[in-house]
């Protein structure tokens, strides 16, 4: 097949968006009102990933960060910055990104998205070292930026303002130097002097100054509009950070350059000062700045600084503050510790007194100011007045500091996040309750996070709810309901149960308690509860109708009886009913209608109508929402699988409407209206805008289905259905957090809404209960449960609980763990536990006891359980660092009990772990029915160092798992390098060292080796195994198939890949087919041909591959690549399955995650007018969004997708979805080329997402 | 005729750096791919993050060591290994 027309294509959605920041930035992005003070803005933040935009904003009153708005750039995002242009009423956004244009962005204030100011090109796409746009830095005054490249090219735009406000930007102004290096760039803050930037820069071809560091001074000459080097001095060799001081009016003005163990104020040839960048006691690596923020305040400012521990410390200037012509000297500078955070890419200050701590690993922080660390007397601090000059501050000894606890901030929100992902995988818990009849869904379970602050997160999409009270029934509930008793009545008075044969009448109150006199037939089940008008209530069982009154003074009293029997031995079968009408079902196939007359009497409409088959269901609308006098629409199912919907109007009662055939019969059916729009206050609370008229469908084959009903017209239409279950589906209405939802019950109960943030309008989402199943459900709300309450019954068990939130994101729960999480293997036992190896550089681990017996190191192993308490402070202050030690271990995790079995603890020699698998090996002569026993093997190097490689010692340790599931060392054996990749092969040990294929076996010693293969690769960095077939991945020579030879114990190379990728991971997903990622972010199937694959399984011995003539110094055949794409984020692991239930949608997809946090799927397409159809609408979407300016870089985003190496058979499902964020004019256009309507495009591309439940 | 390719092979490897010609050594190409290498884990953030989790160091200063290797990319590799 050509590459114009693949064999297979894929549909790529990103389910989790990475979440690893490039930069975030500050400001008053919407429109402040100059002329209605009252109103204040809130500040917004806005955090750059690599890929995308992230709109937030600061609720200063809760101290909350509210997501406003999410755009996916489709290009790689570089630097950040914010800028307001003088006199200019908002604060603006620039960016660069690899499209080679310089973006200025502002934000929409009526429908919040980002619009273009300007897209200046200034290079060529893509990015080069000397490409501008590494480093963005704004003058001080906002009156011109400097966009600079790693290597010798600098431009300096002025930015201005016309009379409509509209900015303006003029050409570029070049500073390039040639084989110049920039390592950081900083607007000066000079006033209204000429603006002026210094950078961190080294030749490195000057003979003399090579690798020399220069602070160089770049002066924008505004009147001549040119730029020219004033002023460059030497600056030690580690100098990495700089950070401007506030001028003119408001300070001295000047720069913070930050190296090693060392601050300096500097200022052209002004007087320098220095200080020790204090360090903790007891650590003596280097100091470093990473971070830092200067935060201007009325006629004062505040720095803070952060170093590469965390460490935060606060900076005081003192200087004398002359005239604003003439800004003053500097005095001296003092340094003070502040507090510890995690370490951050960037600080940002509110002006509400917030922190928030843009963090480089795991979840980001906001904290709140409590004070700014003025009051303690006994503080150290250093300062500048004793320090003459530099060598003086690296004399000083006394640079110590004692680490304190968070003090002058507190934590008050946390934005989760996932970054860095390490490893995935998808399993299905095993049942942990047999009684249980929880069909558990597939779930992810991620290695995240670094260092003390990782963890193994459990990924759910799923909601959670708060169970308040369970108790047991005396039989299996059918259904149940809560009912008041009185319009006026607040909270719910009875409960009322149905059983098969009969009801039961519960009061609500302080106690939960049998009714006895409530007047309700106890006999035969209920079918219905409604309270109906002011002092009624009608309990529909199976023979009729009780219409009880109750006394408005004594609702405990016998209430006043009126009784509807429908014809003898005819039953009622269904009802439904509002708070005017009742309409029942009978068994004969006929309708009856009721309405409430003026008198709050029940009259029966003169007509009952027959069905053309058994009525199934029934549904009325609801009429809390709107105070209408009744619903509309009756909704009638029938056992022809047909929906009627009928007209309850007086005029056209019960006549029919509009008729919708089904494909299974309709079990159930709910006719509710859904907010589809929200539009966020500025109080952040998403208010519903617009509403629409929904009937929901459940089926009998497990199907539910959601139609949109026209409220003048009755007709159905755009429906969207999803497979629930298998179990007929039952529905019932819920109101969480004052939004209608439908609870759908079958196999699992789910829970649809409509999504409030989500990148597509009008976003329906099917989510399941975590942890719960029920087979009804009703609202509940009583004093003690005021908000969100439900009742739900199962089997004979009641359940009353809360659904506090319905997230769209994923519910994480975390496992917390030692060290850096390096790779993780499950246990094959089914019992839920995983085996992870942890590792990280540059520290000395806490957890090595000094007291170790020398028996336990000789073994080379310490296994300890104990809990250790200091592990937050860890979590706050990191590992204790020296260069080149090693802190490593072997975890337990039980996935079931969330909790940690066991810490294996490497202490001997400096080890570190990179590499582990499960594996049994079987004895051969005890003959073939022994069971085999199994091992966990982990490649382990001693004194292991990066850049270059190298290590002391390579070895495997063998360790048997315990019945229990726990470790036990048994052996070590020796190799010659580290083993990075391993696996289970054949009931042997494969592993992958350097480019040789080792295959051992157990011994009693150590391992023994069977078979050795090397290979004309590289680095081997994983190993997948299938049958006698054995794929390989090269850290930079792709992937390789070998076949195995039992009867000459031989691994034979027969295929090979074309092109030399970077592999991180792959997958094989089946026997000829892998999918694979590079270290570069793209994506990749490749396939073997049958004739090669054959070949394999037809020569037991092999001989023809082995003899077969090489091509090009390589293996006899070539791969095919079926698929490329780049995703950016580097791919961390491959998973094939569903992460639905089940497999009631059909086929297997993958799922992916990258690094940075991303989690995707790729689902195959199956049908070839689907591929057509999304081939035609990906190519008109891409031009379409470029025009109407979502695609705000301006980088085309076939390109985009074709960074690395052209896209192929994989469409862009996050693409496609912005369909939804054209306006009308440009969704008609592309659906009229498609010759469809928007709707049903838009239909198509929710179905689509709806197949992974996401 | 060889004085005006010199100069307009001078004036095109200034605009383009990495340009070579005939005279081009094994090292000078050799740190030309090396500057372009550590310039690309700098500029791709994915690849700086995970050099930096591994490192156990902040993005901030794994990405100053990587330029600081442009600087003698080859003969700072030399140094390196004994």
């Amino acid at each position: 097949m050509s590459s114009m027309d693949p064999e297979l294509y894929l549909y790529n959605l990103t389910l989790n968006k990475p979440f690893a920041s490039i930069g975030s930035i500050v400001g008053y992005f919407t429109n402040v009102d100059k002329n209605s003070q009252k109103k204040r803005k809130y500040q917004e933040l806005i955090i750059a990933t690599n890929s995308s935009l992230h709109l937030y904003r600061l609720n200063p009153n809760e101290g909350k960060l509210i997501k406003i708005l999410e755009h996916d750039c489709f290009s790689v995002i570089r630097a950040i910055d914010v800028f307001r242009v003088p006199g200019g009423s908002k604060d603006c956004v620039v960016l660069t990104s690899d499209s080679g244009n310089l973006t200025l962005l502002t934000l929409n204030q009526s429908n919040t998205k980002f619009e273009i100011i300007h897209n200046e090109p200034y290079a060529k796409t893509g990015l080069r070292r000397i490409t501008p746009g590494e480093y963005i830095s704004v003058d001080g005054k906002n009156r011109a930026m400097m966009i600079s490249a790693i290597e010798k090219n600098k431009l300096i735009y002025i930015l201005n303002r016309d009379s409509d406000d509209s900015i303006l930007i003029s050409s570029p102004l070049e500073a390039n130097k040639s084989k110049n290096l920039t390592f950081f760039t900083c607007g000066l803050d000079v006033g209204y002097d000429n603006p002026l930037f210094v950078s961190i820069e080294c030749n490195y071809e000057d003979d003399t100054n090579q690798g020399k560091k220069f602070l160089n001074y770049y002066q924008l000459d505004l009147g001549l509009n040119h730029v020219l080097k004033k002023y460059s001095e030497q600056i030690p060799d580690t100098s990495n950070y700089l950070l401007s001081i506030p001028g003119g009016a408001d300070g001295p003005s000047g720069v913070l350059l930050c190296s090693k163990n060392l601050i300096q104020y500097k200022f052209l040839n002004k007087k320098n000062h220095s200080i020790p960048l204090p360090r903790r006691r007891n650590a003596n690596l280097e100091s470093f700045i990473i971070s830092g923020i200067v935060h201007k305040m009325k006629g004062s400012f505040f720095i803070l600084l952060q170093n590469n521990l965390g460490d935060l410390f606060k900076i005081t200037i003192d200087y004398n503050s002359e005239t604003i012509d003439n800004p003053g000297d500097v005095n001296s500078i003092e340094i003070q510790y502040f507090d510890t955070l995690p370490i951050t890419k960037k600080l940002l200050i509110f002006k509400s007194g917030f922190l928030f701590a843009d963090s480089e690993n795991s979840d980001k922080y906001l904290y709140q100011f409590e004070k700014l660390g003025d009051d303690d007397e006994n503080a150290k601090s250093w300062n500048s007045t004793n320090y003459p000059d530099e060598e003086s501050v690296f004399e000083d000894e006394d640079v110590t500091f004692d680490i304190k606890s968070l003090d002058n901030l507190g934590l008050v929100d946390i934005l989760e996040s996932i970054n860095p992902v390490v490893d995935t995988k998808l399993l299905k818990l095993p049942k942990t309750r047999d009684d249980s009849d929880l069909e558990d869904i597939p779930t992810l379970y991620s290695l995240c996070g670094t260092g003390a602050r990782s963890s193994l997160k459990i990924l759910n999409h799923e909601i959670l709810t708060n169970e308040l009270v369970s108790s047991e029934l005396p039989a299996d509930a059918q259904k149940v309901f809560t009912t008041k008793l009185s319009s006026s009545d607040e909270f719910d008075k009875y409960l009322v149960l149905s059983f098969v044969d009969g009801t039961l009448v519960l009061s609500i109150g302080e106690t939960v308690e049998e009714v006895t006199n409530s007047g309700f037939s106890l006999a035969s089940p209920t079918v219905g509860v409604q309270q109906l008008g002011t002092n009624s209530v009608a309990q529909i069982h199976s023979n009729g109708i009780r219409y009880l009154t109750y006394d408005k003074n004594n609702q405990a009293a016998e209430p006043n009886l009126t009784e509807w029997f429908p014809p003898a031995g005819i039953k009622i079968q269904s009802c439904s009913s509002t708070s005017t009408q009742i309409i029942l079902g009978l068994s004969n196939r006929e309708l009856v209608y009721f309405e409430l007359d003026e008198k709050d009497e029940l009259i029966e409409f003169n007509q009952r109508v027959e069905m053309s088959a058994q009525i199934l269901s029934l549904s009325l609308g609801d009429l809390n929402a709107k105070n209408k006098l009744r619903s509309k629409f009756l909704a009638v199912g029938t056992a022809d699988e047909m929906i009627s919907i009928l007209s309850c109007d007086p005029d056209d009662c019960l006549e029919v409407l509009s008729t919708q055939l089904l494909s299974s019969q309709p079990s159930d059916l709910m006719i509710m209206e859904m907010a589809n729009q929200y539009s966020s206050g500025i109080n952040s609370e998403a208010i519903p805008s617009s509403s629409s008229l929904y009937l929901h469908i459940g089926m009998k084959d497990g199907i539910y289905a959601r139609v949109l009903l026209d409220e003048r017209s009755g007709e159905v239409s755009d429906s969207r259905r999803c497979v629930i279950g298998t179990k007929p589906v039952k529905l019932a209405h819920v109101n969480i957090s004052n939004q209608n939802m439908i609870m759908i019950f079958s196999s699992r109960t789910f829970i649809g809404f409509n999504s409030k943030m989500s990148s597509l309008a009008n976003d329906f989402k099917v989510l399941p209960l975590k942890d719960k199943i029920f087979t009804y459900s009703f609202n509940f709300k009583s004093e003690d449960c005021q908000e969100n309450g439900c009742v739900g019954v199962y089997r004979n068990n009641l359940t009353i609980f809360t659904i506090n939130e319905v997230a769209n994101d994923l519910l994480i729960e975390s496992i917390g763990l030692r060290y850096t999480p390096k790779k993780m293997c499950e246990s094959n036992k089914d019992n839920g536990i995983m085996y992870v190896i942890e590792s990280d550089y540059n520290i000395t681990s806490p957890f090595v006891k000094e007291d170790v017996a020398e028996e336990d190191l000789k073994n080379g192993q310490q296994i300890e359980h104990d809990e250790n308490e200091d592990v937050e402070i860890y979590q706050q202050f990191g590992y204790p660092q020296e260069q080149n030690k090693w802190g490593s271990c072997i975890q337990v995790v039980s996935t079931i009990d969330k909790s940690i079995l066991q810490t294996v603890e490497l202490i001997n020699g400096n080890q570190a772990a990179f590499s582990l698998t499960q594996c049994t090996f079987k004895k051969e002569d005890n003959g073939d029915e022994s069971e085999g026993e199994d091992y966990l093997i982990v490649g382990v190097s001693s004194n292991q160092t990066f850049l270059p490689n190298g290590s002391t010692e390579n070895c495997l340790l063998c360790f048997k798992i315990l019945s229990n599931g726990l470790l036990k060392f048994i052996h070590k054996t020796k190799t010659d390098s580290l083993p990075l990749a391993m696996t289970s092969f054949q009931n042997k040990l494969l592993i992958g060292l350097q480019n040789n294929l080792i295959l051992y076996d157990l011994g009693l010693k150590q391992l023994l080796r069977k078979s050795f293969a090397s290979l004309n690769c590289k680095q081997i960095v994983k190993i997948e195994v299938m049958k006698d077939r054995v794929v390989i991945g090269d850290i930079r020579n792709s992937i390789i198939f070998l076949t195995y030879t039992a009867l000459d114990n031989k691994f034979i190379p027969f295929i090979e890949d074309v092109m030399s990728r970077h592999i991180t991971t792959f997958k094989m997903i089946d026997y000829d087919t892998v999918i694979g990622g590079d270290k570069f972010g793209n994506i990749f199937l490749l396939r073997c041909s049958s004739e090669a694959s054959d070949m394999t399984v037809e020569d037991n011995h092999g001989t023809y591959l082995a003899t077969k003539e090489k091509f090009l110094n390589g293996a006899p055949y070539r791969l095919n690549n079926l698929c490329n794409f780049y995703l950016q984020d580097i791919p961390t692991s491959f998973n094939k399955g569903q992460l639905s239930l089940n497999s009631y949608s059909g086929s297997d997809s993958l799922i992916y995650t990258g690094l940075q946090g991303t989690i995707g799927i790729l689902l195959p397409m199956v049908f070839k007018s689907e591929i057509t159809f999304f081939v035609k609408l990906q190519n008109l979407l891409r031009e379409e969004l470029a025009e109407y300016g979502y695609l705000i870089t301006g980088r085309d985003n076939l390109k985009y997708r074709s960074y690395y190496s052209p896209t192929k058979g994989v469409i862009d499902g996050d693409l496609i979805e912005k369909f939804s964020m054209l306006n009308y004019s440009g969704k008609s256009k592309i659906s009229k080329i498609l010759d469809r309507t928007p709707k049903e495009v838009e239909k198509k591309i929710i179905e689509m997402r709806l197949r992974v439940y996401f | 005729m060889v004085i005006r390719e010199q100069q307009l092979y001078e004036n095109l490897k200034t605009k383009y750096i990495g340009l070579g010609n005939t005279d081009t050594t094994r090292e000078e190409w050799m740190d030309n791919v090396y500057r372009d290498t550590y310039a690309n884990m700098v500029m791709h953030n994915p690849e700086l993050h995970h050099l930096s989790i591994v490192l156990n160091k902040p993005q901030l200063l794994t990405r100053m060591s990587m330029i600081e290797k442009m600087v003698q990319p080859v003969q700072g590799q030399k140094q390196q290994k004994p």
